[in-house]
């Protein structure tokens, strides 16, 4: 967590609220349910924003631990969609269920941490679909988020803070086993979006 | 958001426990949203108690912070320790993210659920349907294992292994529970590796193994087992006590008490403060139990979870350290504060005024005799004796017998302490601390007439039933023990022989059902009193292989 990184994250996050003020501005004047469910939404988003922020900075000041558990990834990634305060509902967002291993060990907190933040990215670049998957490998659990947009290096993304991908770097780290560390990435899907990777 | 409506939740009944009004309102109408609207509050750890006692909650949410003085982990600690919680109930334990991996590693009573703030409905939906269907699903092996079908709960294990997959580790951390318990070491070691196969570093499953060797009497083998997790896991607290367990049967006292301190010194508990200090008296060493005491008093003073054993033990020691004096200010501090401690933490305890005053009244009489006041030695003595209903083997009449003798009634405190070990004379403890009395007391000569002699009658009816059954009269040698466990109930020494020549009588004529049922008594009740043993897990194996005979030769 470099000043530089913590400036830009809490520019981004000032630029967020801005956009929730206008939304509550518009709402004062004329109250309707599907922008006071949309700002509700935002404010969700940015509170988590905030959480993953701090949980960043904790890891580099102090170290982040994981607390180890054993999940079920089915639950887990239902569960994941299913509260995710999405600001694109007509989006497909599902789990592959094949390969899902019955049993995985993670922190489930940390990792729904993570994985909320690359789905956020997920969903911004989406065109119609995104799908959830998880493997058991070479004794590392893997998770993957795969969207069906432009993929990466394409002229019109948003740029983003590298916050997210930050967050979920940090969260990987934390999940030490038989002397490696978890990994994450992020590169072009073989369909042509994009796919985040993390291992664990 | 939208309002659940899930039948399954509507009838839960729930607890929310934080000390700021709005917080325990928020979650309160989070809950209602769910369906769940049978909802009450409590602020402090004591309202909580209280709630407890009067009914029984399926979901408790509770704030780690609670107060200055306890936290959301040391109630959780009390109800369970106290198993005030019903098996069904749910403990959720809120915690901010800042503190979120600082509370949780060292914990001995786990929750349910860590859950981070800010909680939202649907959250605490999923965790409760979640729970409720792991609920739903070993429902079979708990069932069993309520009825104390051991073997009938591993069946259940293996078979919802298979339906119900995900729930493969808790399926096993039963599994080898029930198979440790049985002292069928082959079948929870199985389970320990199996769950390690999943992943190699479950501390738990690493303890099991170690448990597993001790109880198949490899002590050194456990502890180096045990050393090595907590190397890489020195919050480990079922570590250390387990550690405490292997120290105290190889008799080394004075490592069992290293073992507790040191965990102590992980979590300051009351309740750990207790161990230590019963340690401490055990291993000779009066300074450490008198701060441990004196520490589990102070903290728990005015609380709920106050015991009046703290102010005993704490007497006993000062009696015990030439104190005789602040012995007794302790009994009277003791004695004013204890209607009112019995009322709060167990009103429904039966014969609660009876015990403390029994207790009182054995210290006091050792306190008078070694001040000099005779009289009130002896009055002292006297109410403690008819006090007394029952002499059984256990500390209780160890310390009646010592009042006898500090008042100078030494054929009293013979008869006593002889009945005591008559009721339990292979009890290794039981025998120590008798021979330690009479040390104290200035009597060694009374260790062979008193102690040895009353040994050697109880072993003499195991040799002779022995005998009976070697020379061919069965049916008399197994009336002998019966008689004798008639008398003494639960003389370990007596009900092993008993379960041993019954299985030995049946390897030679064949089962009979009578005879398996007793068997299968005294081996409950062996395993309630000498938990982890060597013996009583020999003692299922060969129950197990004799009932294997029978059935082939049937």
């Amino acid at each position: 967590m470099t000043p530089q990184l913590a400036a830009i994250i809490v520019h981004d996050l000032k630029n967020a609220l801005g956009v929730l003020e206008s939304e509550l501005a518009a709402l004062t004047e004329q109250p309707d349910r599907t922008s006071a469910i949309h700002a509700h939404a935002n404010c969700v988003a940015l509170r988590e924003k905030l959480i993953g922020f701090l949980t960043l900075y904790k890891a580099s000041e102090q170290g982040l631990t994981a607390r180890i558990e054993d999940v079920s990834p089915a639950d887990f990634l239902r569960e994941l969609i299913r509260h995710h305060e999405t600001t694109r509902p007509e989006l497909n967002v599902r789990v592959n269920t094949t390969g899902v291993p019955d049993v995985a060990f993670f922190d489930e907190y940390l990792v729904g941490l993570a994985l909320d933040a690359a789905l956020q990215n997920a969903i911004r670049f989406a065109e119609r679909e995104i799908v959830i998957g998880c493997q058991q490998q070479d004794g590392q659990t893997i998770f993957t988020i795969v969207d069906d947009g432009r993929g990466l290096g394409s002229k019109d993304a948003q740029p983003s803070t590298g916050l997210g991908m930050a967050l979920c770097a940090a969260i990987a780290e934390a999940h030490r086993h038989n002397g490696r560390s978890g990994s994450v990435s992020l590169e072009n899907a073989a369909s042509g979006g994009a796919l985040f990777t993390m291992r664990l | 958001m939208a309002t659940i409506l899930n039948s399954r939740l509507a009838k839960l009944r729930a607890l929310v426990v934080d000390d700021m009004q709005t917080m325990r309102q928020n979650i309160r109408t989070q809950l209602g949203q769910l369906g769940i609207e049978k909802v009450d509050q409590a602020a402090t750890p004591d309202d909580v108690i209280k709630l407890i006692r009067s009914t029984s909650y399926d979901v408790i949410v509770c704030d780690y912070n609670l107060n200055r003085e306890t936290n959301g982990q040391q109630l959780l600690e009390f109800l369970r320790s106290q198993n005030m919680l019903s098996p069904t109930c749910m403990f959720f334990m809120v915690t901010a993210e800042s503190s979120y991996d600082s509370v949780a590693s060292a914990a001995e009573f786990q929750p349910d659920a860590y859950m981070v703030k800010p909680l939202t409905g649907g959250r605490i939906a999923d965790r409760i349907e979640r729970l409720l269907d792991k609920q739903h699903a070993l429902k079979p092996i708990n069932d069993r294992l309520h009825v104390k079908d051991l073997s009938g709960a591993m069946l259940e294990c293996d078979r919802i292994q298979k339906t119900d997959p995900r729930w493969i580790i808790d399926i096993l951390k039963l599994k080898s529970k029930a198979a440790l318990e049985l002292g069928n070491l082959i079948e929870a070691r199985n389970a320990y590796q199996q769950a390690l196969d999943l992943r190699n570093d479950l501390i738990w499953a690493r303890l099991g193994l170690a448990r597993c060797e001790q109880a198949a009497g490899h002590a050194d083998d456990a502890k180096a087992i045990v050393l090595d997790v907590l190397q890489k896991n020195p919050q480990y607290i079922d570590a250390y006590d387990v550690l405490a367990q292997i120290a105290e049967s190889q008799g080394k006292d004075d490592e069992a008490l290293a073992a507790l301190n040191n965990s102590y010194e992980i979590i300051p508990s009351a309740r750990r403060s207790r161990l230590v200090g019963d340690a401490a008296y055990r291993a000779g060493n009066l300074e450490q139990a008198r701060n441990a005491f004196s520490k589990a008093l102070t903290h728990t003073r005015g609380s709920l979870t106050a015991q009046v054993s703290d102010a005993l033990s704490l007497a006993q020691v000062h009696v015990d350290s030439g104190e005789a004096s602040l012995a007794l200010t302790v009994l009277s501090e003791a004695a004013s504060a204890s209607p009112q401690i019995q009322q709060r933490t167990q009103p429904d305890a039966p014969d609660q005024d009876n015990d403390f005053a029994l207790q009182q009244a054995i210290i006091a009489s050792q306190a008078f005799a070694a001040l000099g006041d005779t009289r009130s030695a002896q009055a002292a003595f006297a109410s403690a004796k008819e006090l007394a209903r029952e002499l059984r083997a256990d500390a209780t009449t160890m310390a009646l017998a010592k009042a006898a003798f500090a008042v100078g009634l030494d054929d009293e405190g013979s008869h006593i302490m002889a009945k005591a070990i008559r009721a339990d004379h292979e009890n290794a403890r039981l025998v120590a601390s008798a021979r330690k009395i009479l040390q104290d007391a200035g009597k060694p000569a009374l260790i062979e007439s008193v102690i040895d002699a009353t040994i050697s009658e109880a072993t003499l009816i195991v040799e002779q039933a022995t005998r009976l059954m070697r020379d061919g009269h069965f049916d008399e040698s197994l009336a002998k023990l019966e008689q004798a466990l008639d008398s003494t109930p639960e003389n370990t020494g007596i009900l092993l022989a008993a379960a041993q020549l019954h299985l030995l009588w049946m390897s030679q004529k064949g089962l009979d059902r009578r005879y398996v049922e007793r068997v299968n008594t005294y081996l409950a009740q062996l395993s309630k009193l000498m938990p982890n043993s060597e013996r009583v897990a020999k003692m299922y194996r060969f129950l197990r292989e004799t009932l294997v005979q029978a059935g082939k030769k049937a």
